[in-house]
């Protein structure tokens, strides 16, 4: 299926053409952010209808909360991920979501998503696996939790019967695998 | 604040937290202070931001092709509005 080209702009400027309420702005921001803040979403709240409201809610969060951004406090998707987290964590929380009985248990294996909905494939990624290898099992399980599935590290040491500075330790750890792998 | 100082204030892991949004009001405020003052500080935050920001790429779930136009139309809605009250 062919597709319309994705609009790309430096995240300088992006954030000016935000501020300035441009209209290339929001097809920039769907096109650089929707899937890496679908994936954060979709961990969360699991169901796939449900993900895509939130996301939906969380790129007009953005947009209206913009003024809100400062660049001095860091990039913008670090900004954005962590309202699209609350966002997903306030749906999961709320009655009309746990009414639907819809509510996953937040216990569910973080892998078990992947297995659900269509990860794209993306041939540049093959160097996964080393990424993988460098991660170790106890340091990936703890960063998932925490950036996938939003649990706070006092969350984590207490689900895992770990201590919080074991936690906090493996959290920094993976950290930096990642950098090495990433940056 | 001595660079050993600087370099313990790291190694406790709060920039990660920072980033990851896990931490309380009053930490946050410190953070950026500390931020503010010691340019090690600031940069180690970036690289935290950048190696996430690219983990959760490897990790992207695309969104359905209709959402695009759904989204695109309820801010351009807005954007419409804005304007309007302007």
């Amino acid at each position: 299926m062919t597709k319309k080209r994705k609009i790309s702009l430096s995240e300088e400027d992006l954030v000016h053409s935000l501020r300035n309420r441009e209209k290339i702005a929001i097809e920039a921001l769907y096109d650089m952010y929707s899937g890496s803040l679908l994936g954060v979403i979709t961990r969360i709240v699991i169901d796939e209808a449900v993900a895509e409201d939130v996301l939906q809610e969380t790129f007009i969060k953005i947009w209206n909360s913009f003024q809100s951004y400062s660049t001095e406090k860091g990039r913008l998707f670090t900004w954005m991920v962590n309202i699209a987290r609350n966002m997903a964590i306030d749906k999961i929380r709320s009655k009309d979501f746990k009414n639907q009985n819809k509510n996953q248990e937040l216990e569910n294996n973080v892998t078990f998503i992947d297995e659900q909905v269509n990860t794209v494939y993306k041939p540049e990624l093959m160097g996964i696996k080393d990424l993988v290898e460098k991660l170790k099992p106890e340091q990936k399980v703890i960063l998932d939790l925490v950036y996938f599935k939003g649990y706070t590290h006092v969350e984590v040491a207490e689900e895992l019967d770990v201590p919080l500075g074991t936690v906090k330790t493996r959290l920094r750890m993976a950290i930096i695998q990642l950098r090495k792998y990433f940056n | 604040m001595r660079v050993e100082d600087i370099r313990a204030y790291i190694e406790t892991g709060i920039l990660e937290l920072y980033v990851l949004g896990d931490i309380s009001p009053e930490e946050k405020l410190q953070v950026e202070g500390m931020a503010e003052k010691y340019p090690e500080i600031k940069a180690e935050i970036a690289e935290i931001e950048k190696a996430l920001e690219a983990y959760a790429l490897q990790n992207a779930v695309e969104p359905s092709n209709q959402l695009r136009e759904q989204v695109l139309n309820s801010l351009t809605t807005g954007f419409a509005n804005n304007n309007n009250r302007t």
